[in-house]
């Protein structure tokens, strides 16, 4: 056990995390050159194209120290505040962390929320100053900027530069020497945090654990605390990157349990993971993570409807944090409710149901979960506008809150405040942290954050300002559900619940943004925006004047065809809404209101 | 029983190329001869034998621009036709010696280019010709042909399309007004009224023609009967097979053709159908009465007990139609 580090890498996005992930597996010799393929860690394409990570994967590397073999176990953690809790119980399973921070920008938003998390989980911090070969880096502003602004000594932080391998033994040398060994006792009954998980076609649900005491084989019985299910274990190993089954594991180790778990439905990240005959006690930070973001997702083509639901169900097996119901909408057909982490969660699901599993989907308005109170003394959970009762039979609205966090250079301060404001935020406090960095504290309305919150803060800040926040429970709310009628009926997808002292700007403005997505049809499309049976704004796509085909001679009517052709192909990504065509893209632009 | 075919030249040679012309062109004179060689040895390939050859169309480019000796060398290699025998002419290169020409060697139909009655429009287009010169084509035209077309180009943006002078109408039979397309899809905001005498009937979207005076060439390309193209460019139906020229000038060859299935047949009868007075055939749409009943509320067809016709309305937003419809 005393020559196993367990670690994790944290950094803002970009900072070159998995970079400098590449660079150890490939000294370590984990990883032959020739078989690099850049940033291994982030196995998804689309995580590569986003150059982000999402899922975890934890890897073993030996590396010969001084004459012994050392065990580095690396767990590649996601990077986005839709995956916290993810990131907390990944963090959960080492005892150090190397906090990446590159020399050209310093700390960052997502560099401290990541540093104070890791801190909480009391993990040894081992700073690092990546990208020294750009001409922009300053290590020394770097180092003090770390110590001050985490509070962390950052004087003996190796000056890397992961892209050109520059350095990578100093890090190496420095986990060794400065991370802790894991502690524990193999002879206690087992006690493995879950901390990751994913499905694989043969073995089912694939759980990623980090054992604290025991040890687990083949044909253990396990138990999970949480759930209270008991499995029998069929495999265990650990991954180099590739899966490497193993005999058995032991306290101190990194690996996978596989036990004949059908989905990864059935267990819940964060559980502790023990054996069934004796059982240990918890470990703690164990929470129950729930959606937050909502959204109906619906096929275009309503025969699309099966496959849909495969996909979802197939997306399933892997995250355990998608939720979906079925729902049925009058505009769009059969389709379904889905709950998410984030924003981001949902844009990487939707993306991957248009690419994976070539489908083409409506997203209709993302919303959050609101409590309403009726006047007969019910509580409804409500997160699909649709489904509220009648405004009569409504007593109160409650909505859920959230403390945001943004950290700015002063000088955007104004033009932050003035955003969270207008967004219905209440300001709480303001830390200067230094001369260049401001935190501001806001209580602010999660759905007033869903949408574009961030590329907002981003455009009105030059893109320096970063934000955090999480859950902060729920308040009482005046709110409204403003309907959208085309040509003179209420489409149902596009209703919104809005803030009362808004809605009538909303309407107009969402009138005025559907006439320009809606194109010009065969006649007129009136839309109206009403709260209750009252219209509060009005616009009209004015009928086609012309859309026809040019002469039609010199016999060429291949050509003809072809473009008409791809008018059509155009057609399928529209939406037929009674009479009126919208396109599909429309249900996510109105939202940018 | 020989089966009807109509035949199309191409003459891809032009003085000046046209910006709004999509038809292959060059500007090549020289190698007129040669090209005329290359044809018409493509033509005496073609095997007549079980066709009646209904109507001749040479268009181009500017069939005007061949000599009467190049004409007559292109008629000796060409199939013997007792109908309509078409030639595109443009203003400045109509002469009377050509018109007498065309007259001994069997043409019977002539198509003026003259594009626009406003000098201004004229010269935006590039066109070599004023107002003056197209009057006189036409008129010189009147005098050999007793079946004379023109051509006109309408909705260019800031230029007012000008209506045929009553003199001219006069002379003409046959009116084909095109509508300024981007990318061959007509989306642009202009659409100008067009105003002709009633005796000139709206026969197709974009063409007007007197009573017995529609163009039974191009009749034939839009009713799907059989025609071969000779030509860089041209393009034939044959067999239910669409097949087409290569646009290289002196070494095209035939590409390969497409089989058509009965739906891209059907789907071609109601495109080309509903740009017809005559309209569409009410069989070939299948299962479409919601469809059909929505645009007949918003007066876009009209329906006969067996066909449906697109109204004056509908005629400008076929393609919609059409999308509904298929």
């Amino acid at each position: 056990m005393k020559r196993i580090r367990n670690f994790c890498i944290v950094a803002h996005i970009d900072h070159g995390k998995s970079t400098l992930a590449d660079r150890l597996l490939e000294i370590t010799g984990t990883v032959a050159k020739r078989d690099m393929e850049a940033q291994l860690l982030d196995s998804m394409d689309l995580e590569r194209e986003r150059g982000i990570t999402i899922k975890l994967t934890p890897t073993r590397m030996l590396y010969n120290y001084k004459g012994e073999e050392y065990v580095l176990n690396l767990i590649d953690t996601p990077g986005h505040v839709d995956f916290t809790y993810e990131v907390s119980r990944s963090l959960a399973a080492c005892e150090g962390a190397i906090l990446i921070v590159d020399a050209t920008q310093g700390v960052e938003a997502q560099t401290l929320s990541n540093a104070y998390l890791a801190i909480d989980n009391h993990l040894e911090i081992l700073p690092v100053i990546n990208k020294i070969d750009l001409p922009a880096a300053d290590v020394e502003r770097v180092r003090t900027e770390i110590e001050q602004v985490i509070g962390i000594p950052a004087g003996l932080a190796p000056a890397i530069s992961a892209k050109n391998g520059t350095n990578i033994d100093q890090v190496l040398e420095q986990i060794i020497e400065l991370l802790p060994a894991p502690t524990g006792d193999e002879n206690q009954p087992l006690k493995a945090l879950l901390f990751d998980c994913y499905y694989n076609n043969f073995l089912g649900a694939v759980c990623l654990v980090r054992l604290f005491d025991g040890q687990v084989k083949v044909g253990d019985k396990i138990k999970m605390l949480a759930t209270n299910k008991e499995f029998e274990v069929t495999e265990v190993g650990f991954f180099t990157p590739k899966q490497t089954p193993c005999e058995i594991l032991s306290a101190g180790d990194v690996g996978y349990i596989c036990a004949s778990i059908k989905t990864v439905s059935e267990i819940k990240i964060g559980d502790t993971i023990t054996s069934a005959e004796m059982p240990c006690e918890p470990l703690p930070g164990y929470k129950e993570v729930l959606p937050v973001v909502f959204t109906g997702i619906y096929p275009i083509a309503g025969d699309k409807y099966g496959e849909l639901k495969d996909a979802l169900e197939k997306l399933k097996l892997n995250d355990a944090s998608l939720e979906f119901t079925k729902e049925t909408s009058t505009a769009l057909g059969f389709g379904f409710r889905v709950g998410f982490l984030g924003l981001l969660h949902m844009e990487i699901i939707t993306e991957r149901l248009e690419r994976e599993f070539n489908l083409d989907i409506i997203t209709t308005a993302p919303s959050v979960n609101y409590i309403v109170h009726t006047n007969d003394g019910r509580t409804l959970n409500v997160s699909n506008p649709s489904n509220l009762p009648k405004a009569v039979e409504i007593d109160y609205y409650e909505e859920p809150i959230v403390a945001l966090k943004m950290w700015t250079p002063p000088e955007y301060i104004g033009a932050l405040m003035d955003l969270a404001t207008n967004k219905r935020g209440v300001f709480v406090d303001m830390q200067h942290l230094d001369n260049n960095r401001t935190l501001l504290n806001f209580k602010i309305p999660l759905n007033e954050i869903v949408y574009d919150f961030f590329d907002r803060m981003k455009s009105c800040s030059h893109g320096y300002a970063s934000l955090d926040y999480e859950a902060a429970g729920y308040q009482r709310a005046e709110l409204v559900k403003m309907d959208i009628l085309l040509n003179g009926k209420i489409c149902d997808a596009l209703s919104l619940i809005v803030h009362e002292s808004v809605a009538y700007q909303k309407g107009k403005a969402l009138a005025e943004r559907l006439k320009d997505i809606i194109p010009r049809q065969m006649f007129e499309v009136p839309i109206q925006a009403a709260i209750g049976g009252k219209i509060i704004a009005r616009e009209t796509v004015k009928a086609l004047r012309k859309d026809v085909l040019a002469k039609c001679y010199g016999g060429d009517i291949t050509r003809k065809m072809k473009l008409l052709e791809k008018q059509r192909a155009g057609k399928k990504k529209m939406r037929m809404l009674g009479n009126v065509e919208i396109p599909s893209e429309a249900f996510v632009e109105i939202l940018k209101i | 029983m020989k089966k009807p075919l109509s035949v199309y030249v191409h003459i891809p040679f032009c003085e000046r190329r046209c910006g709004y012309c999509d038809f292959v062109s060059c500007t090549a004179l020289n190698q007129i001869d040669k090209y005329l060689q290359h044809i018409c040895a493509e033509i005496k390939n073609f095997n007549f034998q079980d066709y009646q050859v209904k109507t001749i169309y040479l268009g181009g480019g500017t069939p005007s621009l061949l000599t009467p000796e190049q004409l007559e060398t292109l008629f000796k290699c060409l199939p013997p036709c007792n109908g309509e025998v078409t030639i595109e002419a443009n203003p400045n290169s109509l002469t009377d010696v050509k018109c007498a020409a065309y007259r001994r060697l069997g043409i019977n139909r002539i198509s003026i280019g003259v594009q626009s009655f406003d000098l201004a429009t004229l010269r935006d287009l590039g066109r070599l010709h004023d107002v003056k010169q197209a009057i006189d084509a036409i008129k010189t035209a009147h005098k050999y042909f007793d079946n004379v077309s023109i051509d006109l180009i309408k909705d260019i943006p800031n230029h007012p399309f000008v209506t045929p002078p009553a003199d001219v109408l006069a002379m003409i039979q046959h009116i084909s007004i095109y509508a300024l397309t981007k990318d061959d899809h007509c989306v642009l905001e202009t659409d100008e009224p067009v105003n002709l005498p009633a005796d000139f009937i709206r026969y197709e979207v974009s063409n007007y023609a007197r009573k017995g005076y529609e163009s039974k060439h191009n009749l034939v390309y839009w009713t799907g009967g059989e025609y071969i193209g000779f030509g860089a460019g041209a393009h034939s139906l044959l067999n239910n097979q669409r097949f087409c020229n290569s646009n290289d000038i002196l070494t095209y060859h035939r590409e390969p053709g497409i089989e058509r299935t009965p739906e891209v047949i059907r789907e071609e009868q109601i495109m080309l159908g509903l740009r017809l007075r005559s309209g569409v055939a009410r069989d070939l749409l299948h299962n479409k009465e919601t469809e059909i009943k929505l645009l007949q509320e918003y007066g876009l067809i009209r329906l006969t007990p067996t066909n449906i016709i697109a109204t004056e309305a509908g005629l400008k937003v076929l393609n919609q139609i059409w999308l509904k419809l298929v």
